[in-house]
């Protein structure tokens, strides 16, 4: 077997230099360019995470407010059913009190014409009691009853005093 | 003088009644006037019956009413007032 050392330094030499060449303008750069990648990897990995967390805080945020949101409208809610039936029963007071009222008016306005009316019968009555005692007592004085008025009056007016 | 009081000359006294009067009312009633007025009065009687009953005398500017008729429409007012 022939072995030669020559090619071999040269091979070796040559392999060097290419591996020193390869290093220099190809795994250099390479590398670089795979760091960088990487490194980009890396922050895109990051920004994502970064991302991701930022959703869940959101998230969180909106679940907050949604939260409070329904609160507060939950709030507003009871604050207008209270108000309405405070309102209600404010409304419901006035008319109850509006209609006593007129109740009474009325009331008053009933006794006042049926005290008119008993005025009036009472002297439609009267008047009719008097004129009926005329009547009778036209019917009923006599001659005897005529003298005995008359005596009565003449002793009557002697105690008359004539002023 | 000689005690007894003036008595003043007549005037005329009006009696309204529902019936004429007699002689005897006639003269008791000028006896009442005569002592109550110290004057002699002769009485003129109007009879209408729609007195009824009693007398009004009209003295001078003085009345006496005591028919029933009036008497009645008095109650009437107070009644109807």
């Amino acid at each position: 077997m022939n072995i030669n050392l020559i090619q071999i330094v040269f091979q070796i030499v040559n392999f060097t230099i290419l591996l020193f060449l390869l290093r220099k303008y190809l795994y250099r750069p390479i590398l670089k360019v795979l760091e960088q990648r990487a490194k980009k990897i890396h922050e895109g990995l990051e920004a994502a995470e970064k991302s991701i967390e930022e959703g869940e805080k959101l998230e969180k945020q909106k679940k907050k407010i949604l939260l409070e949101a329904e609160k507060s409208a939950s709030e507003i809610l009871e604050g207008a059913r209270l108000r309405a039936k405070k309102f209600e029963s404010q409304l419901s007071e006035k008319a109850s009190e509006e209609m006593e009222r007129r109740l009474r008016r009325t009331d008053r306005m009933a006794r006042i014409r049926i005290k008119q009316l008993e005025g009036d019968l009472q002297k439609k009555f009267a008047g009719a009691v008097v004129d009926t005692t005329e009547s009778l007592l036209k019917s009923s004085i006599g001659p005897k009853e005529q003298r005995a008025i008359l005596a009565k009056q003449l002793t009557r007016l002697k105690k008359v005093q004539f002023a | 003088m000689n005690g007894k009081a003036h008595i003043e000359e007549n005037a005329v006294a009006y009696v309204l009644t529902a019936v004429p009067l007699t002689q005897q009312e006639l003269r008791e009633l000028k006896t009442i006037l005569r002592q109550k007025l110290n004057r002699e009065f002769s009485v003129e009687n109007a009879v209408d019956d729609s007195v009824i009953a009693g007398m009004s005398i009209r003295v001078e500017d003085r009345v006496f009413d005591d028919t029933v008729k009036t008497k009645l429409d008095r109650l009437r007012e107070r009644l109807l007032a």
